[in-house]
């Protein structure tokens, strides 16, 4: 018996083989599975594929727009305030018991009181006492003014079993609620999703089976067992791909090991541009970056087709600080036109400024272990160069750039800042970047702030006529575009990989709505 | 004194030992840049999730405050809550750190079972050919990174000859928890599948991480016998005509010895440290790598509490170590 053989015989005395399983391997750990307090990616993961959502992204038309899933309808009244949802019947918990319009409201309420996770969202938006169950299937949401991103939020609002927490809550500062099952949701569920948890050990497995009687059924080549490993090593995931001991691997692998990936041929490298904007924040209220001619100077510097091809490996050029598949989801072409490399203009716009070059000298400061981020910055040092102007890369904990950005007097000169969007629809990249109320994060180290440009931004969230309101974010877009606050450089590629034999697989641009897998197919 | 009297003198010295690791780590751990509160929340984050949540944790308080409400938890068995799980850091810290712990120690085994024999035979043969080859293996397993070597033996030995899983603990049969070892806990209950499942999967991770240090004990077992051969008394010994064979294992073994017991002590603290790659590489779900992400994420309680609970182990680790000279040496007296 050779060594091969020996391995397979082990293998399979020691492994146990069930039909249609599948191993996904995730580079960073699964923290918390309660859909009260996910934020990343690998916890958003586990959350969609336990729990429904009252709305969910139209997935299967490629679309990141909500569509009805435990909301089968819903209606606004005239003044954009009041949401009244229709709950679909039949669907069953993982206990058996029913999903209804009590299990929805107090779901929102649980979110609201715990203040932590998604909560963001709805904080300033709606209060708890103003939520209502009108009947078994009804209820309604009552928000404090018009707002305009209400149900792409509620992609996050996931729905728990009322009775089954209330029933497993301990002592906790929620009174009635006590910890409002907090301690219960650590290590397991009450939710109605396609998968119920095996398993799940936070820095290593989640494993998931299916639940039986899902309210959207099931059929043949379906995934039955889930066995979501977290590796962080980039070279192990390689060889468990490659030795088909994996059948996906997440999106944070580094370009070199897709393009490795790629060759072999029982593997399928997906890419797609993603809703992610990559782009260098210029600090708009600190000389000389407060002139609009030397951050536009800076702009048409910066060598765009050099970054995307050699950097990012293909990317698509930005178009504005609302990525490109945002406004596609609302059927809208993006207006604006990306920032050219032009020397020549550049040159020009310094001159008119009336700044010597040789007098700037500015930061630029990227997170510790960006590699992409600090390459970005070489080219733009090198390009800059050419101006005259000095720039100095500074490499910092991701904690400190968080820091930095709460002040006006630490915010850095310039930033370079991946921004993925929180949620689908385009005031995540222009009221969360480009409205003052909301300074004071990595997203605002522009430190943007002109009062024209935020009643419009106001006036956007509060219409109701979606067509107008989309209007109104577009020419607010335009005009920040037109006052250089970032060099925008990139929607980067989202990739991702899978055996050929895995079907069904489809990015929308919402983070962790690809990873559902319930969608997937085996076709062996 | 008693050895027992000695042992626990050594136990009480442990305290203020802790003590100020403990007051480093916490004010280090609190003195990193970042706001750890708002990383925890997101950037989206209001100020009022912001404040209810620093509150919570009491960061609120002044500082020599906050260390005494630490101290008192600590007491009490809490290790405050993380950032990252919202959950004690103490059940966070039950499972890996077993795992941190079983690897270890299965790799200081092997290591001392590879490593001393090869430098006692080296030095019994010194300048022979075995001794040149045992040398050069040594030179190269100190040199190699423990990374690398842990990637070639997944492509070699389990991807491509498929003859061990490739990451991971177990296959999905883990043991009852009784002491968090599998292997250990798997013999507990009379799972005979489930130790052989486990030794499979610790025997990658263990021989990376042991690799290095074996060499390490070979290099200095080599040196160290080569040393008390020189002695005098070894000659005195020669010239009463005893054999060869009966001077190594009979007079000179023990006192050889001594050196690589401290070392030995040492190895364990460095294993451990170590264990962080090799951890990432085989994804064995470790203190170590937690440690790690501790640290980026500004996790200060899951940072302390880490810190603390590895400082335990070394100081434990070295008392064992001082334990076992008197044993080895009988000149040595606890007092």
């Amino acid at each position: 018996m050779n060594l091969k053989t020996l391995g397979l015989v082990l293998l399979l005395l020691l492994g146990s083989a069930v039909a249609q399983e599948f191993t996904y391997l995730e580079s960073q750990e699964v923290t918390v599975i309660d859909p009260a307090l996910h934020t990343d990616e690998s916890s958003l993961h586990a959350v969609i594929n336990m729990y429904d959502p009252l709305v969910y992204p139209k997935v299967q038309e490629g679309l990141m727009e909500p569509g009805p899933h435990v909301a089968e309808s819903w209606s606004v009244s005239e003044d954009g305030t009041v949401y009244s949802f229709k709950i679909r019947q039949g669907i069953r918990f993982h206990d058996g018991s029913e999903l209804k319009a009590e299990d929805v409201a107090f779901s929102m309420q649980r979110l609201l009181a715990i203040q932590k996770g998604f909560s963001w969202l709805f904080a300033g938006v709606l209060e708890s006492e103003n939520i209502k169950v009108v009947d078994d299937y009804t209820v309604e949401f009552k928000l404090n003014n018009a707002y305009a991103p209400f149900i792409p939020s509620l992609t996050q609002l996931f729905i728990v079993n009322k009775d089954l927490i209330m029933k497993n809550v301990e002592d906790g500062e929620f009174g009635d609620f006590g910890d409002y099952g907090q301690a219960f949701l650590r290590d397991n569920d009450a939710g109605s999703g396609p998968y119920i948890p095996a398993r799940y050990e936070r820095a290593s497995i989640l494993e998931l089976q299916r639940f039986d009687d899902y309210w959207r059924g099931w059929e043949e080549g379906q995934i039955e067992r889930v066995f979501y490993r977290v590796v962080e090593e980039e070279a192990t995931i390689r060889t468990l791909m490659n030795s088909g001991q994996a059948d996906m691997i997440d999106q944070w692998q580094t370009p070199n090991s897709y393009e490795q990936l790629a060759n072999n041929p029982n593997i399928t490298v997906q890419e797609d541009p993603s809703a992610q904007l990559f782009h260098i924040e210029m600090n708009t209220q600190r000389p000389p970056l407060d002139n609009l001619l030397v951050r536009k100077a800076i702009a048409h510097a910066f060598d765009y087709q050099t970054a995307l091809e050699q950097i990012f490996k293909g990317a698509v050029q930005a178009r504005g600080p609302v990525p490109i598949k945002a406004w596609e989801a609302y059927g809208r072409e993006p207006q604006i036109e990306p920032y050219l490399y032009d020397p020549e203009l550049s040159q020009q716009e310094l001159e008119a400024s009336g700044i010597d070059p040789s007098t700037i000298n500015l930061t630029y400061v990227y997170p510790v272990g960006g590699n992409v981020q600090r390459q970005v910055g070489l080219l733009l040092q090198s390009n800059l160069a050419q101006l005259g102007i000095k720039i100095q890369l500074q490499e910092v904990p991701w904690a400190r750039i968080v820091e930095m950005s709460s002040s006006p007097e630490s915010t850095p000169d310039m930033a370079a800042i991946y921004d993925t969007l929180k949620y689908p629809h385009p005031d995540s990249h222009l009221f969360g970047m480009y409205h003052p109320s909301a300074l004071g994060s990595y997203r605002t180290i522009s430190r943007y702030d002109v009062p024209t440009v935020s009643s419009i931004l106001e006036e956007a969230r509060s219409t109701i006529d979606i067509e107008k309101q989309l209007d109104l974010y577009q020419e607010a877009e335009r005009m920040i575009v037109a006052d250089y606050p970032s060099i925008y450089v990139a929607n980067p590629l989202h990739r991702i990989a899978f055996q050929n034999y895995v079907e069904g697989y489809k990015y929308v641009g919402l983070l962790g709505y690809d990873v559902a897998f319930y969608d997937f197919r085996i076709n062996k | 004194m008693s050895i027992w009297l000695y042992i626990l003198r050594r136990l009480i010295e442990l305290v203020p030992t802790l003590l100020g690791l403990l007051i480093l780590i916490f004010l280090i751990a609190r003195v990193m840049p970042g706001d750890p509160v708002k990383l925890a929340l997101g950037p989206e984050a209001t100020q009022a999730q912001v404040e209810t949540f620093r509150t919570q944790l009491g960061l609120d308080q002044p500082l020599w405050k906050q260390f005494g409400n630490y101290v008192v938890g600590l007491m009490q068995g809490e290790f405050g809550v993380s950032l990252r799980t919202f959950q004690d850091v103490g059940d966070d810290i039950r499972d890996s750190l077993g795992a941190t712990l079983e690897l270890v120690i299965t790799a200081l085994i092997l290591a001392i079972l590879f490593g001393v024999p090869a430098g006692l035979f080296s030095a019994l043969h010194r300048d022979s050919w075995i001794d040149n080859v045992t040398r050069g293996v040594a030179i190269s397993g100190v040199a190699l990174p423990r990374f690398w070597v842990g990637i070639l033996l997944q492509i070699w030995l389990a991807s491509m000859l498929g003859l061990f899983p490739i990451i991971g603990r177990d296959s999905g049969i883990a043991p009852e928890a009784t002491t968090g070892f599998y292997t250990i806990d798997a013999l507990l209950n009379g799972n005979l599948r489930a130790f052989v499942n486990a030794l499979w999967h610790l025997a990658l991770p263990a021989f990376t991480l042991a690799l290095p240090s074996a060499a390490q004990l070979a290099r200095l077992t080599r040196a160290s016998m080569i040393e008390v051969f020189r002695q005098q008394y070894i000659l005195v010994h020669r010239a009463y005509g005893i054999g060869p064979q009966r001077i190594a294992w009979r007079y000179a073994l023990r006192n050889g010895l001594t050196a690589v017991l401290t070392l030995i002590g040492l190895t364990f603290g460095a294993l451990i440290e170590n264990a962080v790659l090799v951890e990432v590489v085989f994804s064995w779900p470790g203190i170590s790598a937690y440690g790690a992400d501790a640290v980026l994420a500004k996790d200060f309680n899951a940072v302390v509490a880490v810190t603390l609970i590895i400082g335990l182990a070394f100081l434990l680790a070295n008392l064992i170590v001082d334990l076992l000279y008197g044993v080895l040496d009988p000149r040595v007296r606890y007092g």
